[in-house]
């Protein structure tokens, strides 16, 4: 089983190895070895999933350690005490659960690429596989390894077939990103030297170092700033999300799923993983900043997104906001908040990676974006109508979809935040963020309605000459309106999958707390 | 005698029948002949020297962590003179390069004089060593008998005569202050010396030489002329092998004798300074770079502030490992790009606009371009990703956090510069007919076995263990 875990990153990489030696004409068979290689690769985490659930591993003597499904643990570098270290816990898992899936309905959405189509599908595959590598690496240096690793893929492949200005959006993406990276470096530093005295013992152990609180406090009080600020910028937190807009309007369309639906869940993922749980007193020290700044990209990302007349540029700044309200569920410390923030990863995944899948099925037909140009488009290709009105509902968080269930566990959690003397009184910071938030609700409605009004209803500005849309195009997009119903009428088992995880993160919390 | 003599004794019999070769071969065959052959030799003695014991003769100490700079000293060797075929061949873009034999002999003395340094035990023959190694180069990079390769000679010979001079005017001084020549008997007297300041001036004055050779800021001003001015085997060499020689020149100092004097306030600054410096303005000044060899002057400027980064502060056994260890990687990554710029430009300008169109014509040099871009940038899974992060770390043990902060920022700036070479080969467009780019035999091979390198290098760890396991006790 263990090695079956491991396979989720080796098989998207032999997928890229085995691309090379196709011949580029040869387009069919290079989309059908992708398509193939991500259902398996589904297949894959499915079974794992189903494993998971029926046998979770039982907790260890240390409340605080995470004990892992699956793992696999090998010495790589040993002289710096690197460790090959795979496996899961449940909100592992289901950030992989939800990343296949994006991944498989990218491929779907991609199966018009012309152009240069072999290097798009190899480029694809190495960032699959990077993105499962992270997921699943429980040592910090290899975490960063394949953080870094899908760096270069995004670069291509915005830079190669996006759009409008792709090579300034791609260079933007990439030096925010490795900025991001560059302060990871900076905590990493700290928290390699912080881990131990002796350089034999030092190491890049997450697990260990959260069960053992090994790293200094004092170490703690800037490492974590750096750190967190580095995973901050990654899930593109006000004001560091400068590059989102910018890639998501440049990226071709399953790069755009896979970067607002993947890619900033990484940075979220990181900050609870390896920022929390690992330095909870820097934490508690220093998150009054982080909530503050996610509660501004929480309001300011939905105010934008009435402004903008761009389909993408809306969706970017909505993902903004909807990823800021994870960062936000974070910062309350409050474990019912942090368990709606992971399921918000989740969610907002799904509901963004349709979006943008719809939006570039528009695109396609219409060859615009701008709100204003189009119209009545429901008398024209009604599936992809119907489909963008549900998606609608989904932003705004209509109860049935996935983010009804993930918003009001975050919000409801964040009103019964421990506060500063441990659960008495609740802090008033947290609260009047939290009220922000919840109000912002009213935001979202305003762009999300007006846009799908516009877009949907009234009469046609042009008389277009398309069809709806084509079999692979809505197998895509009814696998990702299909998970955001199930999980929002079937939020039970999720909320296990997470709670299961939660245990030893809240238990680290807890400690940083007193 | 000891078997750890045999590369330098090899090398110096391989010179004498360099010499003869050139004597009594045809003169249409000779180039090939002799380059073809030194090449192979080279080769040799590169894996030969893996697996040559540490030992000594008398003052003749060849230490056991020299041993991967010396492989390095040998396979740079072996590169540039793969790198030089072309050019004796038919000229490799430029004029045809003449006199295959001297060339050869010249390369070979230098890597001789890295040798002879790497195993010195006193000034003396630290100073003969570094200077072998050096004084050839100075004619070497005027191989191309025209404008640019003499004013790359000519500046390149004034300014290693400065730091030739700053260089013995401080072994001057420490010579003064301890009253010996021999490394163990200064690090001895060291502590006991009277005049602590005539020492750290003479450390001052090593250090500044020294970062001549290396070509760290604000030392670095001829790097960029004899880069694009040399011939490109030679200027892989001097960033390669060359600047090798200085990093272990610095270690056989500062990692030595000198040791003790690290723990004073006044040095790592000086290192913090040099690294600070050399960074910034490396970064900046490949930014614009449109000459590739220019583009790779900057490139290793900003590498060298990297290295000393590292090594600011307590010479630890963390730090001058990673050291090593960047160093082996940062030697194969250079000669990578090296290479893929040479094959272009057999039919192109040396410029970064010549790889436009690189990815549809032939996907094998520009994937090799990317690669050695992303590993000298220091991206994962290449030899960079675990040769760069770990300098970090160790700059980190002696609480440097705010130069990893600013070296941090720096890779970020490196890796734009980088990217846009990539972004050369893969996304700009061409413009007007491309030439057609032949890769021989040699140059495919020679790409292949790089490529190899730079991967394994970042993915497995034996070649890692090697190098540090030399810095364990």
């Amino acid at each position: 089983m263990a090695f079956l875990l491991n396979c989720t990153w080796i098989l998207p990489a032999l997928v890229a190895v085995l691309l090379m030696f196709v011949p580029k004409d040869n387009k069919p068979a290079i989309r059908m070895l992708s398509l193939i290689g991500a259902i398996v690769n589904l297949g894959i985490i499915a079974v794992l999933t189903i494993v998971f659930v029926n046998d979770p591993p039982a907790l260890g003597d240390n409340p605080a350690a995470t004990v892992l499904a699956f793992e696999t643990k090998a010495m790589w570098f040993d002289k710096l005490n690197i460790y090959f270290h795979t496996g899961v816990d449940g909100f592992s898992l289901l950030m992989m659960l939800m990343a296949s899936i994006i991944g498989l309905c990218g491929i779907l959405v991609s199966w018009n690429i012309e152009d240069r189509c072999k290097e798009f599908f190899i480029l694809l595959a190495a960032l699959l596989s990077g993105t499962f590598g992270c997921f699943i690496s429980f040592d910090l240096f290899t975490f960063f390894l394949f953080n870094e690793l899908t760096l270069i893929p995004t670069y291509m492949l915005i830079g190669i077939f996006g759009s409008g200005k792709k090579e300034w959006a791609a260079m933007k993406l990439n030096l925010m990103l490795f900025g991001g990276s560059a302060l990871i470096i900076l905590g990493m530093a700290g928290m390699y030297i912080g881990s131990a005295d002796a350089m034999k013992d030092r190491g890049f152990d997450l697990i260990a170092m959260a069960a053992n609180g090994s790293i200094p406090v004092e170490i703690q009080m800037w490492a974590f700033p750096a750190l967190f600020l580095g995973f901050a910028v990654l899930s593109s937190v006000f004001p560091f999300h400068t590059w989102s807009p910018a890639g998501h309007a440049a990226a071709p369309t399953a790069i755009s799923m896979f970067l607002a639906g993947v890619h900033m869940k990484l940075g979220g993922y990181g900050c609870l993983r390896v920022g929390m749980y690992t330095m909870p007193e820097g934490a508690h020290a220093c998150m009054d900043i982080f909530l503050v700044f996610a509660t501004i990209s929480v309001v300011y990302g939905a105010f934008i997104a009435i402004r903008h007349r761009d389909l993408k540029f809306i969706n970017a700044y909505s993902s903004i906001s909807h990823v800021g309200l994870v960062v936000f569920g974070f910062a309350t410390f409050s474990a019912l908040a942090i368990r709606g923030a992971i399921m918000q990863m989740v969610s907002h995944g799904f509901v963004t990676a349709v979006v943008f899948a719809l939006i570039g099925s528009i695109y396609g037909r219409t060859h615009t974006r701008n709100v204003d140009e189009m119209g009545g488009l429901m008398k024209q290709i009604p599936f992809l109508s119907v489909a963008f009105v549900l998606a609608g509902f989904a932003v705004v968080g209509m109860p049935g979809t996935s983010s009804f269930v993930a918003e009001l566990t975050i919000f409801v959690g964040s009103f019964q935040n421990p506060g500063a003397d441990g659960g008495m009184n609740p802090d008033p910071l947290v609260l009047t963020c939290a009220v922000l938030c919840v109000l912002t609700i009213v935001t979202t409605a305003v762009y999300v309605l007006r846009t799908v009004n516009r877009v949907v209803n009234g009469p046609l500005t042009k008389d277009y000459d398309f069809g709806d849309a084509n079999k692979i195009e809505k197998s895509a997009i009814i696998i990702l309106l299909f998970c955001i119903f199930a999980m929002g009428i079937f939020p039970g088992w999720i909320a296990n999958l997470v709670d299961g995880s939660l245990g030893p993160i809240m238990e680290s919390l807890n400690r940083g707390a007193r | 005698m000891t078997a750890a003599v045999y590369p330098e004794l090899l090398l110096f019999g391989w010179i004498v029948v360099v010499l003869f070769m050139d004597l009594f071969t045809a003169e249409d065959k000779r180039d090939g002949l002799v380059l073809t052959s030194t090449a192979l030799f080279m080769f040799f003695l590169s894996i030969f020297t893996i697996f040559m014991p540490a030992g000594s003769i008398h003052n003749y100490v060849v230490r056991d962590w020299s041993i991967p700079l010396r492989v390095l000293f040998s396979a740079s060797a072996f590169f540039s003179l793969l790198l030089a075929r072309p050019a004796f061949k038919h000229g490799a873009g430029r004029e045809r390069m003449q006199e295959g034999g001297v060339f050869v002999m010249l390369l070979l003395i230098s890597t001789l004089g890295m040798f002879i340094l790497s195993a010195s035990n006193e000034l003396i023959t630290f100073f003969l060593g570094l200077e072998m190694a050096t004084l050839p180069l100075y004619a070497l990079s005027t191989w191309h008998r025209d404008k640019t390769g003499s004013e790359a000679g000519i500046k390149y010979l004034l300014i290693g005569a400065l730091s030739t001079a700053l260089l013995l005017f401080g072994c001057s001084f420490i010579y003064g202050a301890t009253g010996s020549l021999h490394f163990t008997d200064i690090g001895m007297r060291l502590s006991s010396a009277m005049d602590t300041g005539l020492i750290h001036l003479g450390t001052l004055f090593i250090l500044a030489a020294l970062a001549f050779k290396l070509s760290a800021a604000p030392f670095h001003m001829w790097a960029p002329d004899v880069y694009a001015g040399a011939p490109t085997s030679i200027t892989a060499f001097i960033a390669s092998g060359s600047k090798v020689a200085g990093v272990l020149a610095l270690l056989l100092l500062f990692y030595g004798p000198l040791a003790k004097l690290e723990q004073d306030n006044g040095l790592d600054q000086a290192f913090m300074l040099l690294a600070a410096v050399s960074m910034i303005v490396g970064n900046l000044g490949a930014l614009k770079q449109t000459h590739f060899n220019r583009f790779m002057a900057y490139s290793s400027i900003a590498q060298v502030g990297f290295l000393f980064m590292a090594l600011s502060g307590v010479f630890g056994s963390l730090a001058v490992a990673t050291v090593v260890f960047y160093l082996v990687v940062y030697v194969f990554s250079n000669y990578l790009a090296f290479f893929v710029m040479h094959t272009l430009a057999d039919k192109r300008s040396e410029t970064l606009a010549s790889l436009r169109g690189l990815s549809q014509q032939s996907p094998l040099l520009a994937l090799a371009m990317m690669i050695a871009m992303f590993s000298l940038a220091g991206l994962p899974p290449f030899g960079g990703f675990i040769g760069k992060i770990p300098l970090f770390f160790a700059a980190a043990e002696n609480d440097h956090y705010f130069l990893i902060f600013f070296g941090a920022v720096n890779a970020v700036v490196a890796l734009y510069y980088y990217m846009i070479v990539v972004k050369e080969a893969y996304i700009n467009k061409p413009e007007g007919e491309l030439s057609d780019i032949t890769i021989s035999a040699t140059q495919r091979w020679a790409i292949l076995l790089l490529v190899i390198l730079v991967i394994t290098l970042g993915v497995c760890s034996q070649p890692h263990e090697w190098v540090f396991n030399f810095f364990s006790n």
